[in-house]
């Protein structure tokens, strides 16, 4: 706990975030510009053809919706156990970036299901455990934003993630556990060809950056935001 | 160049999720940083018009507010 202890003076944060930032940044735009290239000029998929070309947003942002709400998880036991300052803004932060990559992973999804699946929508168990999963962002979002006292919605928002990550594993083994249309995940298993694999991790490293910009620059804009109404509080009272 | 964004003709299947997600991507990035500006703007207002919150800033104590919900302070 000493070094979470030691990152929880927020000064201390932003310093160091705003050193790393711009690396940060560059390595995001590199490995998604080469990502994006690789991917879309490697050759079509054997068996499915061109709308195979997909999977390189569809499995990284399917993949980050799921970690971006486990990370959310994780801050949000570590801000209700141990009152880490940061933490219940670094979940506050993700919120909106996993929404948004839950969002694109469904409607990616839809548009490879129906020229491969021939429907755009099942209500089968895979889709649907990721549509509960949006949903349970779109509460959690709403919490933050119907509370106006931070500590009240930083606990009730803290408590609705822990119990919505019971979501987590269940997106994850519905495709074992019930008969659905999604295929099993693939690509950790060397069953995918390296002129596709390549591409698709480097995405996923593109994006799993990109998300780490995105958390840094909130959590910085969270952080500012927290003082202006400090500021404006002090004020009104004088 | 034309047969590659035909894609054998599920471009409007192909394209527009690489439109929506960078999109989303992009919209984001923009978003969050002009926002960021912005609220930095406004805080450095706030900040100047508090002269003793300057004064304890030159003192050499940076953020000198503590955040409102947490149980620490920078000072």
């Amino acid at each position: 706990m000493a070094n979470l202890h030691w990152l929880a003076n927020p000064g201390r944060f932003l310093r160091i975030a705003n050193a790393v930032l711009p690396y940060l940044g560059a390595l995001t735009a590199a490995l998604l510009a080469w990502g994006f290239f690789a991917g879309l000029s490697a050759p079509h998929d054997a068996t499915q053809g061109a709308p195979a070309k997909i999977m390189y947003v569809h499995v990284p942002s399917a993949i980050m919706s799921m970690a971006i709400f486990g990370a959310m998880a994780v801050a949000s036991a570590v801000a209700l156990i141990w009152k880490h300052p940061l933490a219940d803004i670094a979940a506050k932060a993700s919120a909106v970036i996993g929404a948004g990559f839950t969002a694109t992973t469904l409607l990616s999804g839809s548009l490879w299901g129906r020229p491969t699946w021939g429907t755009f929508w099942v209500w089968d168990a895979r889709l649907t455990s990721e549509l509960i999963l949006f949903f349970i962002y779109l509460g959690y979002i709403a919490i933050w934003q119907a509370i106006e006292d931070p500590n009240r919605a930083a606990r009730a928002a803290a408590i609705l993630c822990l119990a919505g990550s019971v979501n987590l594993p269940i997106i994850h083994y519905s495709v074992e556990w019930w008969n659905t249309l999604h295929q099993p995940a693939g690509l950790l298993q060397g069953r995918t060809d390296s002129s596709m694999a390549v591409p698709l991790l480097t995405l996923l490293a593109g994006f799993f950056s990109f998300y780490v910009t995105m958390l840094l620059w909130r959590m910085e804009r969270e952080v500012v935001g927290r003082k202006i109404r400090q500021l404006r509080l002090l004020r009104a009272q004088a | 160049m034309a047969e590659f964004f035909a894609m054998d003709g599920y471009a409007w299947f192909v394209w527009p999720t690489y439109v929506a997600t960078l999109g989303f991507m992009a919209w984001l990035a923009i978003s969050t940083w002009r926002g960021l500006k912005a609220d930095r703007k406004v805080l450095a207002e706030l900040e100047k018009d508090a002269p003793h919150r300057a004064r304890r800033r030159e003192s050499g104590a940076t953020d000198s507010t503590p955040l409102s919900g947490t149980q620490t302070s920078d000072a």
